[in-house]
């Protein structure tokens, strides 16, 4: 029962990823980039979870704490980010990530 | 000798000048300026006491032959005979503190106060005292008047730090020191280019002696342990000129590797003393070091510092003795020195040049006496020499002086009426340093010629012939300078910065026209501090020589004889020819007891004597037919011979070698290895940093593109790629 | 921490022990963050000079003879992460004591002399001479090998920027190559470290040097270890082929900066050398230290006639430094009493003696803007404060007897001489350097000091400006005025004082390195002899 339930738990973490990956991968709007990497980042948060209530139980919140302690950098990092984005928008009016190519250096 | 009150405060000796040259260095420039020679005649005045002191208190207590020295022939075993105590009766060893201790390295600052290093001591401090007086004249008015005076107190310091070591570590400190103050005062004129490279070349010409030096104490320590001189006397036979007597128990145990470096020893101390003492391949420097002012070049480059060499070598007697091979290099060298700068000498003009020649002539000399193992005539010589060439030296600074810093023999003439004084007292130092009897210098050079006969008869032609050079270049010097029509230079000397420039510069061309002699006469002050110190030198000039009488009961031969480095060298030797009589002189009284050999040694000494007198007469007679009675005739001869005149006027191109031999190639391998490093070491390296360039170069124009999905696409491949690789 | 008002003499040692490590550390942020210039020169006087005075009583408190004299003292353990074993222990022994006193000696020097020289930033350089003095003191201080690499890694940080911002025209290249040569080679090292320290379970010195000299380990793992440890080390000495980045980083850096380099940074290599390499492996390992031996000698002549041959005077010096710390080197090398001591010794006198004359360099420079060899001649005609320093440094330099550098220099070579594994051939040609050495200093001196004045401002007669703009807008006289003055006089007193009284230093070295040694000479050799555990319990 308890296997059925984690494996449940683990797809729904796996089409989080993918639906971000995919979207990482087809889509050039930097705004929606950054959106997809958000999505993979709940996968991944969905599956801390779920390992941590399976292997440690309810009396560990490890997995949760740890999720809460990624949801606080990923905070950070978006506040970063869009304002990056937001200057970059400023530079060269669009949002197209292959307008940035020239930074490969 | 406990009992003796200079030696209990005999570390005064060296400290006194010390703090009198750190007085004068650092209160000097803004306080005590003209004043600046009270701090050095105060602390060595107060040295020179304590030597006499100690001197006079050490004869006092000696009974007047060497009571300990085993009469030859005498069968006593060796171990026996070093570990009596009678041996130290008249040595003690005083450590002051421990200076180095590492492992088993163990070098106390200290002092040996026996009778070698008692006479050693008075000379140092003794013509140190009168040349730091006659300086305060010579030097007046000078820039750095204080710095000068700060120098010779550092000097004193360090000579007396040389005599008094009682192992080789501090003697190397005294020898490096020594070595310094040289260097400074080489270059004591140092806005003079000449000045600066004479100074660092008395340095470096040193240091390559000093190099050996260095290595013979390393190696003394590797094999013996210890680097004192004598053990504390209580008993044990620990230092290292009591270790090395042949024989004993303690070279006999030693590995065998040890045992075959034991010969190296004496070499290495060799080149130390040929470097120092300026004898034959590392004599150059010193011509050159009279660059520096006179009373520096009577000081150190004639009475004490050259002389380091010779002590060193009587001091360390019983490392030298017993290796033949080490003593004949010795006596070859001194001889080969003795005439080679005899020679140069026959063709030098400048007065402190002839000098300077005639000094590393005479230490030539002192180590062909040593080198025959006849110390005492060796240091004799040593003090006879100190006294008639520090006089010879400053009265030429006189001449110097008066005649407006020029010492060219060939601008003056008839210097006998404009400097009456200074004409007797040079006159007193040709004659010692000719050989003429009564003179010092006839007494002491005898008793090397007298060893020289006895051991090799080719050494004695040879020192025969150059006391013959001596007498001559003297007295050519003399002739020419003092005797014959008077004439004087009338231009300063460049550089000549005593003063009269400012008192005579301006004087009217009409009034030298007058007369040259009147106007020499009101330069040619002699004052009296510059004199007195001469007449004290020449007097000892003169009756130097009566301190080692053969007939005296106490004879400078007899008590230096006393000295533990004689007495154990002495039985060195002994061990070495079996009992073997070969030593004629060392020992004054004792050795005479033997009637036989009392009997031998006159006769000797007559013949000898009568040679050497014939020589020097032979040498003032042919300067004065040529320099004085017939100078047309002088030229001519010289002009016959132009090829060895060039040779004797380049002196032999030795310098010209030395640069295209040694200093060239150096620096060119200098230039080599700098362009090496530039270009080869720093090339290998900048290689290794170009390799992995090259590599990311490549990577970044094939991948990197600037497509952040090419690189989401790259990383999801190598996710794939390595999770294939890990559950595959 | 001992409770307060109970304060015994020990603790507060060990309290005095943290504050000199953490005091620069806390004087450089400040420094960083003050309004205004002279504060912040200030501020990092007074904190260099306060680790200074904070090492005065652990000289005169520290146990000499203790029965295991390279037990840790003034120790305190200020924190661990116990999953790696990694200990975040400070204290000083009997060796490292001496080094520490060099580097808060120096340092006050060092940070005083830039007053007149650096105009630019100058509050981010005094931050970043305290952080340097923060680290120096860290690597000796660090009883614990993985603090020891950290730290010794970290000076190269502040040291970059040093060379990198306030340096001369080649300041970048010079730094980028200083910090990759050094950082590169200790990468090595750092693999030693760890794979000797996860051996030995913990990473404590003495008890990783223990593990290492014990039978647990072959001696294939020391060699390589002995490599590992060399390839850091040698870097930062610098030893012959691996030397380039220094003369350039010397010439490049500025005044203060090219002191502490050669005055101390350079000393951490040999001090790891020491530390490390020579415990774990010299011993074992003969053909490595006759390896390195020859690398000496070869630094050693090669140093100097490549000195001898410059135009620049503190490239000159630079060069000397490689001459010099070949010396150092082979002391270690020869791995007995005479020649390990005469090496410690050596690098306390070579940080006096070298810092000091880069200092001198420097005040020149900061008067002629030049420190061109054919530029400069008769300096003691104008200057003649300035020339007796230059010249007493000199002395100490090329090994005169009665001043420090002779002393050191004797003893290396001696300790070459007699040791077993190297031998007289090494002795003869370390020697050799002795009579070089005097070469290529005098060459400076006769050029730079003596001779007509030249200067490349005036005209040869001495009509100059009677006073110098220092590029800070200081005035400086034309000879030395009185912070430069007492900048150089204490350093010059030390120089006397060790060459007179080198027994204070030598005396003190004896048991430590005997312990050192002991472990470190082969097994062969020491057959029957209990080797003596370096780490004690009860010290610590």
């Amino acid at each position: 029962m308890t296997v059925l339930v984690l494996q449940r738990y683990l797809a729904v973490g796996a089409i989080l990823f993918v639906i971000g990956l995919i979207g990482f991968m087809t889509r050039r709007n930097l705004i929606v980039l950054f959106l997809s990497t958000e999505l993979m980042f709940q996968g991944i948060a969905v599956n801390f979870i779920a390992f941590g209530r399976y292997h440690l139980g309810q009396a560990f919140f490890h997995g949760q704490a740890f999720v809460v302690f990624l949801l606080v950098i990923a905070a950070a990092e978006a506040s970063l980010a869009l304002g990056l984005v937001v200057l970059l928008f400023r530079r060269k009016n669009t949002l197209d990530a292959d307008a940035w190519r020239e930074l490969k250096g | 000798m406990e009992g003796l009150f200079a030696v209990r405060i005999s570390y005064l000796i060296p400290l006194l000048p010390l703090i009198g040259a750190i007085v004068a260095g650092f209160l000097g420039a803004r306080w005590l300026k003209e004043k600046s020679h009270w701090p050095i005649w105060i602390g060595v005045g107060l040295s020179a006491v304590l030597s006499f002191v100690l001197l006079f208190g050490m004869i006092g207590k000696w009974p007047g032959h060497a009571a300990a020295v085993p009469k030859p022939g005498e069968e006593v075993s060796l171990e026996t005979r070093v570990l009596s105590t009678q041996l130290k009766a008249m040595a003690m060893s005083v450590n002051w503190y421990r200076w180095i201790e590492a492992g088993d390295f163990k070098v106390e600052a200290g002092a040996l106060i026996d009778p070698l290093t008692a006479v050693m001591l008075c000379v140092v401090c003794g013509i140190g005292l009168l040349i730091t007086i006659f300086a305060a004249g010579y030097m007046k008015g000078e820039k750095g008047y204080f710095r000068f005076f700060a120098y010779l107190g550092l000097f004193i310091f360090a000579m007396t730090v040389l005599v008094m070591a009682n192992n080789f570590v501090l003697l190397y400190l005294g020898w490096e020191g020594v070595g310094l103050c040289s260097y400074l005062l080489i270059g004591f004129y140092f806005e003079r280019p000449a000045a600066r490279e004479a100074a660092k070349k008395a340095f470096l010409v040193n240091r390559i002696g000093d190099f050996g030096f260095g290595l013979g104490i390393m190696l003394i320590f590797v094999i013996f342990g210890t680097v004192s001189f004598f053990g504390d006397g209580a008993g044990t036979n620990s230092g290292v000129l009591e270790l090395a007597i042949p024989g004993g128990n303690f070279l006999g145990a030693l590995e065998p590797w040890k045992r075959q470096a034991i010969p190296w020893i004496p070499f290495l101390l060799m080149l130390g003393a040929f470097g120092k003492s300026a004898q034959f391949p590392l004599y150059v420097w010193l011509p050159d070091a009279m660059e520096g002012p006179t009373p520096v070049s009577a000081l150190i480059h004639a009475a004490t510092m050259v002389t380091a060499g010779v002590y060193m070598i009587v001091r360390c007697g019983t490392l030298f003795v017993p290796n033949s091979g080490a003593m004949f290099t010795i006596a070859t060298i001194g001889t080969f020195t003795a005439i080679f700068a005899a020679v140069i000498a026959l063709r030098q003009f400048d007065l402190k040049k002839v000098f300077a020649y005639s000094t590393i002539s005479q230490l030539g000399f002192m180590f062909a006496a040593v080198g025959l193992w006849s110390p005492v005539p060796g240091i004799f010589h040593l003090v006879t020499h100190a006294f008639f060439k520090a006089l010879l030296f400053l009265s030429s600074g006189v001449v110097m002086h008066a005649m407006l810093g020029h010492l060219d023999m060939r601008k003056m003439s008839g210097l006998r009426k404009v400097l009456p004084k200074t004409h007797l007292l040079m006159l007193g130092g040709c004659l010692a340093l000719a050989g003429v009897p009564i003179f010092a210098g006839f007494w002491s050079k005898d008793e090397i010629l007298v060893s020289a006969w006895v051991y090799n008869k080719g050494i004695f032609l040879v020192l025969l012939f150059t006391a013959f050079l001596t007498a001559y270049y003297t007295f050519r010097l003399y002739f020419r300078v003092f005797q014959g029509p008077v004439m004087v230079p009338t231009e300063a000397a460049e550089g000549h910065a005593h003063g009269h420039d400012e008192e005579h510069g301006h004087e009217p061309v009409d009034e030298h026209l007058q007369g040259q002699a009147h106007a020499a006469a009101e330069h040619s002050h002699e004052p009296a501090i510059m004199i007195w110190p001469l007449v004290v030198l020449a007097v000892g000039a003169a009756l130097a020589g009566f301190l080692n009488w053969p007939e005296r009961e106490k004879s400078l031969g007899g008590f230096l004889g006393e000295s533990p480095s004689l007495i154990l060298a002495h039985l060195a030797t002994d061990a070495r020819y079996n009992a073997r009589f070969v030593l004629p002189v060392p020992f004054g009284a004792e050795e005479m007891e033997l009637k036989a050999v009392r009997d031998q040694m006159h006769s000797v000494h007559v013949v000898v004597a009568v040679l050497s007198i014939l020589a020097a007469g032979l040498g003032i007679y042919s300067a004065y037919s040529l320099h004085l009675k017939n100078r047309s005739r002088g030229e001519e001869l010289v002009a016959r011979y132009p090829g060895l005149t060039r040779a004797l006027e380049a002196k032999f191109w030795v310098d010209e070698v030395y640069q295209a031999a040694v200093v060239e190639p150096l620096r060119g391998l200098g230039r080599l290895f700098y362009a090496i490093d530039r270009y080869v070491v720093d090339g290998i390296v900048w290689m290794v940093g170009f390799v992995p360039q090259l590599f990311g170069f490549t990577l970044k124009l094939s991948t990197q593109r600037g497509s952040l999905q090419g690189y989401a696409v790259t990383m999801l491949l190598a996710v794939v790629v390595i999770l294939l690789v890990l559950f595959l | 921490m001992p409770e307060t008002g109970k304060l015994n003499l020990d603790d507060a040692l060990s309290l005095a022990v943290i504050a000199i490590l953490a005091l620069p550390m806390l004087g450089a942020v400040i420094c960083a963050l003050v309004r205004n210039a002279r504060d912040a020169r200030w501020i990092s006087l007074i904190t260099s000079v306060l680790c200074f005075l904070l090492t005065i009583p652990l000289l005169a408190n520290f146990k000499w003879h203790s029965p295991q004299p390279l037990a840790n003292q003034f120790y305190s353990a200020l924190g661990q992460i116990e999953s790696i074993g990694f200990n975040l222990h400070i204290g000083v022994d009997g060796i490292s004591i001496w080094l520490l006193a060099l580097t808060t000696f120096l340092m006050p020097l060092a940070i005083a002399a830039s007053f007149a020289s650096i105009r630019e930033r100058p509050k981010e350089y005094y931050a970043w001479m305290l952080a340097l003095q923060a680290a120096m003191v860290g690597v000796f201080l660090a009883r614990d090998g993985l603090l020891f690499y950290i730290f010794f890694e970290l000076t190269l940080v502040p040291m970059f920027f040093i060379i990198g911002i306030w340096g001369g025209p080649q300041r970048r290249y010079a730094a980028g190559k200083f910090f990759l040569f050094t950082f590169t080679g200790s990468l090595f090292t750092l693999a030693a470290i760890i794979y000797l320290g996860l051996k030995t379970g913990e990473f404590d010195i003495n008890a990783m040097v223990d593990h290492a000299r014990s039978s647990l380990m072959s001696d294939k793992e020391r060699f390589w270890l002995l490599l590992g440890f060399l390839a850091g080390f040698a870097v930062k000495v610098p030893l012959f082929p691996l030397h380039t980045w220094l003369p350039l980083a010397h010439t490049e850096a500025p005044t203060s900066g090219s002191v502490i380099l050669a005055g101390v940074l350079l000393k951490l290599g040999t001090y790891g050398i020491l530390r490390f390499a020579l415990p774990v492996g010299f011993g074992t390992v003969p053909t490595v230290v006759q390896i390195v031996g020859i690398v000496c000698l070869v630094g050693i002549i090669y140093g100097a006639l490549v000195a001898w041959v410059q135009q620049d005077i503190k490239k000159l010096v630079a060069y000397s430094s490689v001459s010099h710390l070949g010396f150092c080197v082979l002391g270690l090398a020869a791995l007995n009493v005479e020649g390990v001591s005469g090496s410690i010794l050596y690098m306390i006198n070579h940080g006096l003696s070298t810092g000091a004359l880069f200092l001198v360099v420097g005040m020149i420079y900061d008067r002629y803007h030049t420190r061109d060899i054919n530029e400069l001649s008769g300096l003691a005609r104008k200057m003649p404060v300035l020339a007796f320093f230059f010249i007493l440094f000199t002395l100490s330099s090329i090994g005169l007897p009665g001043l420090n550098g002779f002393v050191s220099e004797f003893l290396t070579i001696l300790g070459a001489f007699k040791s077993p594994h190297l031998g007289v051939g090494y002795g003869v040609l370390a020697a050799l350097g002795i009579i070089l050495g005097a070469v290529y200093m005098l060459h400076m001196a006769a050029r730079v000091i003596w001779g007509p004045l030249k200067t490349p401002g005036g005209d040869q007669h001495g009509h100059e400006p009677a006073a110098h703009e220092a590029d800070s807008g200081e005035t400086l006289p034309v000879d030395l005025n009185r912070r430069e003055v007492a900048i150089l006089a204490p350093i010059a007193l030390a120089v006397v004082v060790l060459g007179v009284l080198p027994n204070l230093v030598l005396k003190t070295l004896e048991a430590p390195v005997r312990q050192l040694i002991v472990g470190a000479e082969g097994e062969q050799q020491q057959q029957g002899i209990s080797k003596p555990q370096l780490a004690t319990a009860g010290e610590r």
